[in-house]
């Protein structure tokens, strides 16, 4: 267990450096991992690279910016993921991927491997190092890493020259979308945003979707922009608006200052008011405007009349996994000719990457659009996936609201509902968030090279958002007479509108973030379930740092609960942060409510087991645990008539409650 | 001067420009937590002892004399305002003015030692950009210094003179151990286009190191604060003339490659068709110089809220420029009307220190302003936090097509300017006595004909390392080597035969230009429309003797160029005292080494089939013409330090007037119309 956690993160050090070639790299790795795990220096000579790999891989040359929505770009990466997941020995893999580091792209290359070591099942548990720490150019600004460098070489801080550095640098106070640059730059979030699409691959993996991945995708983006407008709102931002007139300019610029490892490329800026123009980077695969609005059409055609139309011209049903797969175009979409091979969503992005020169006449790299690493950075991300949430809304507002018999528990009653921070001082009902210090080691032996020894730390500040640990104290009566096995669904909504004013359901149920989905054993009468917060289903722990891998234990610890752990059914990488669980609220106490629903769990499951991370990432390999529509309740018309505000929802059903709670940023 | 004193001062001053971005050496402090296998204090100490080799012995190096000095206190008010890791323009006031308050105060301390210690020092406190330029200036101009070479700018600062990807390409292989050639690949010399961008055809040209390195040399060497607030002699001509000059050589490559002569730049309100894609960072990515993407439109730039250019300001002082120049008058601060003239109107346009008036024409400048607003056109009022592009860099700004559009408007100016002027007389023209009979040019290799000129592609290595990878436990590093296409020549020879008729020695000077024959659609030009074409080669001093005379005279002496420059390698081995060698080794205390043409550049490139030009040989009084000082290598675009420029005529004679069409259609009948002057049809080759 130790060896290969060991070896998995020797693949990511240096990931710049050649190690086949060049033996004081091995010799590195190999005082970390041991001999026995490392292939010999020069072990590459012996064998022929190029014959050893099908064909199709080594194809995107070193240097060039890599994006997993260029269908040239996804088959090859495709390609070695398949290569890398069926080989047969560990040993073998761990060789593989060594001559790969010779021949791949460098952004092909960290995403395959990484990919690899998500799906093959000798590798279930091992953990991965955190990408800001492996490729920290695509994660830290210019600005930031700069100071981060000066500061090893000056061997003095920030503080002793008595300057505070800004610890954003993307925007400034004439950007109303810097606001939310400390979210949208996240690097845990970036990472997070990351991993999903490495979980699920819209290539598929060995040309397969997973369960419910079209639904996923939809899901896990529709709580992204969830979260965002609650981070607008409490900034006195408006909700983010769609991005559906292409013939407009774009009035949100934005200036990521990254780049890749070495400064080979430079990911675009995107000036204010660029107006978007057909995408002809790769001649040979064009991103058409009227493509897209072909595309567009023919995905509202299957909205509209509820039926998609297969190659062989017969209709099916649309449901949200099906559309999911057809925007995305997974390998399960219903056909590739009327709504796209590389799908509406996929190539909005690459268009949108490549804004700034869009017949790649001056020969420069796409903006963050086009990386799956960095695109959530740039405000246009969040309007085109507004956009696309929009084609997934038209499909859902037309499927009958749910009934009586859907959303009932008979016999189950939530008495109370009450949050606590951790700290009893605190009041009751209130969440409490601030903005910490978080200190990254960015080295990565990047100073690795033929003469030297691995380098010191080189760290940077970021600002992250955090909160106080808490607790869900929820008090039920089940009065059926037998224990029941019960699903709690925990969702929270901003009160307020823009304006200030109480949000109508009909508004707010497209807010509503779920904060935590889990399963209990009712007794009958009444039972005081306390949740921690550190559980919730959406969540990923903090990631141990490439130093906290190495000291690694030998065996995977048992009910250790610091992230250091992961089962081998899980995507351990995948999850939304734990220190962005809660939104950031305001100084004043933003108010929120708090909506709690217990569903009967004997109709609701399916084979395998909720639990960290599941609820946007799934269960590695089997079922999404929960049956139902993912955002149910609120992802259906709620009828306004009977429910003005979610408390009158809530109000109709015993097994439903809500909670007016603060989120109160100190 | 002794041999030793000379050795030690240009190995301290190289020390100055070892991995700039790093603290100076003499300040590393070793790093607590540290390798086990190299003991950290030992690391430490061989480190230092590798890097600072050129210093030891001298008495402050590894002491702590930073901790026993208060740094604030002994640097003037204005020193250190903008921050590390920003991006340092030379065409804003404020930038501009701190840079020029180092300059002033290295300039005037009193030792080199204390220079060599305040500019240790300075490291710490200046903006790396302002620490460049202002002590690479400060060199320049310290009488104490004036033998010491630079290293090389693209040595020094690499990233921002290679593109991204040339860079990680050199890093790739220094690691990997293998070249390009190893793998059968041939990777794109230059990277910042496609065959999609017609411009892209001439990056080699306005992307060669050297080039920008010239650029930038000029600049410093000509500050338009001044040095302590003086300007030079000729100053604003000198400003006119070499952007003059480099607009010629564009457009004689423009010309060779298909592209029409560049376009000025002087409608503000249209979109800009021509995007540039730099691919240029500072040293360490702190940041990126902006992309331009094709299309955008020039727009008010707030990035400086306190300083704002306002196109409606650059039009006011276009207007007040153009009053001017119709008027013939300037009118200064206090109401007086002066006469204009080249150097004025070049003072006036730049805002140098000898303007005639700021409010009317404008304190910063048309030029520097418009320089600025270009740069910030991505990201006008700073909203994005974007760092500017090219254009507002001299190390940088002539990589972007529109850096020759926004000269070309400038130029215009002083265009309409010098068409007021009478046409030069009989009197101004002619050399009694001095008869030009033939004219010849020839490369080296004989078995080339005569009259042609050939130039070619070469590769050539530049090591980028500049102890990129110092840190506190580590030793200097490997060569990190980059391979650059540039444009090279084959040396040649003019060849001039020359009838005195004068009964005594005649000091002549030989001015020899060159302009294209050929129009863009292949018609010859005439004179008119060709005058602004040409290009000086050379202009040199020679005795006439009585009667004939056969004169030799080698391309590599040419009053343009500065020679290759010494790579730091070279440097560190350099001789102990200025050798008389004639390989860009030496350097006279007069002279601005490190300014003037490139000499791999000093032949336009011409075409494969043999490109027609027309040169002119003009020969001229030298008893009249001189001013006390002599012609040199480097002179021509850029004086002679601290002394007047050497040739009295204006710069530019005879080309720079108007000369009368209908007299002489083209330059061959100009030249036929005077003894003194030759035309000689060539051809240039790349080969």
């Amino acid at each position: 267990m130790d060896s290969k956690q060991n070896s998995v993160l020797s693949l990511f050090i240096a990931v710049e450096h050649s190690l086949a070639h060049y033996c004081p790299a091995l010799d590195y790795v190999a005082s970390l991992v041991g001999n026995a795990l490392v292939p010999s220096c020069g072990f590459t000579k012996a064998v022929p690279e190029v014959d050893i790999f099908p064909s199709g891989i080594g194809v995107l040359a070193k240097g060039h910016q890599f994006s997993i929505f260029k269908k040239s770009h996804a088959d090859e990466a495709a390609k070695v993921v398949n290569y890398l997941v069926s080989c047969d020995s560990f040993k073998k893999f761990q060789e593989d991927a060594a001559r790969l580091r010779e021949i791949l792209n460098e952004g092909i290359y960290l995403y395959a491997i990484s990919t690899a070591v998500l799906h093959r099942t000798d590798t279930g548990g091992a953990l991965l190092p955190p990408l800001w720490q492996v490729n920290p150019r695509s994660y830290f600004p210019g600005p930031v890493i700069k100071r981060a460098f000066d500061q090893v070489r000056r061997g003095k801080s920030d503080a002793s020259d008595g300057s505070t550095p800004p610890a954003f640098t993307t925007g400034s106070n004439r950007d109303p979308e810097f606001k939310l640059a400390w979210w949208r730059e996240d690097c845990g979030f970036n990472a997070h945003h990351y991993h999903w699409h490495q979980s699920y691959p819209w290539r598929g993996v060995n040309g397969v979707t997973k369960d419910r991945q079209g639904e996923l995708f939809y899901y896990m983006h529709q709580q992204m922009l969830a979260r965002y407008d609650a981070e607008r709102l409490a900034v006195g931002l408006m909700r983010v608006d769609p991005y559906s007139n292409w013939h407009l300019p774009i009035p949100e610029g934005y200036n990521p200052q990254l780049t890749d490892y070495y400064g080979a490329y430079q990911f675009a800026a995107r000036p204010a008011g660029m107006i978007l123009a057909d995408n002809w980077r790769d001649p040979s695969d064009p991103t058409l405007i009227i493509q897209q609005e072909y595309h567009r059409n023919r995905l509202l055609d299957a909205i509209n009349t509820g039926k998609f139309e297969k190659n062989d011209g017969t209709k099916v049903d649309v449901d949200i996994n099906g559309l999911g797969a057809a925007i995305e175009a997974n390998a399960s979409t219903p056909n590739k000719d009327l709504y796209g091979s590389v799908g509406i969503h996929n190539r909005g992005h690459d268009i949108l990457a490549g804004i700034t020169d869009p017949d790649y006449r001056y020969n420069q790299a796409g903006g963050v659009m086009g990386d799956i690493s960095a695109a959530i950075r740039d405000p246009i991300f969040f309007r085109w996936h507004k956009f696309v949430d929009d084609l997934f809304f038209l499909h859902k507002i037309k499927l009958a609201p749910y009934t009586q018999t859907d959303l009932e528990f008979q016999n189950v009653q939530v008495d109370s509902v009450q949050v606590q921070v951790i700290n009893p001082a605190r009041p009751a009902n209130t969440l409490i968030t601030r903005m910490e210090d978080v200190v990254v080691d960015i080295a990565n032996d990047m100073f690795l090279d033929p003469n030297d020894k691995p380098n010191t730390e080189v760290k940077v500040t970021v600002k992250q958002v955090n909160h106080d640990k808490f607790s869900y104290e929820v008090g039920v009566t089940n009065s059926s007479g037998a224990p029941l096995k019960a699903a709690f669904r925990i969702f929270i909504a901003p009160s307020l509108d823009e304006y200030g004013t109480q949000y109508q359901l009909d508004s707010q149920r497209r807010l509503f973030i779920e904060m935590d989905k889990f399963v209990t054993t009712l007794k009958t009468g009444s039972s005081a379930i306390t949740r921690s917060s550190t559980r919730s289903s959406i969540i990923k722990p903090r990631e141990l740092t490439i130093a906290e891998l190495k000291k690694r234990g030998t065996t995977t610890k048992k009910g250790a609960d610091d992230g250091s752990t992961c089962r081998a059914d899980r995507y351990c990488e995948c999850g939304w942060p734990e220190h962005m669980l809660v939104p950031r609220g305001t100084a004043a106490g933003m108010p929120f409510d708090l909506f709690v629903m217990v569903t009967n769990w004997a109709n609701d499951s399916s084979t395998d087991d909720l639990d960290r991370g599941t609820s946007y990432c799934g269960v590695k390999d089997k079922t999404y645990p929960d049956k139902r529509p993912m955002g149910f309740p609120f992802d259906r018309k709620i009828d306004s008539a009977l429910y003005k505000h979610v408390a009158d929802f809530a109000n109709g059903f015993s097994n439903m409650m809500t909670l007016p709670i603060k989120i109160t940023c100190v």
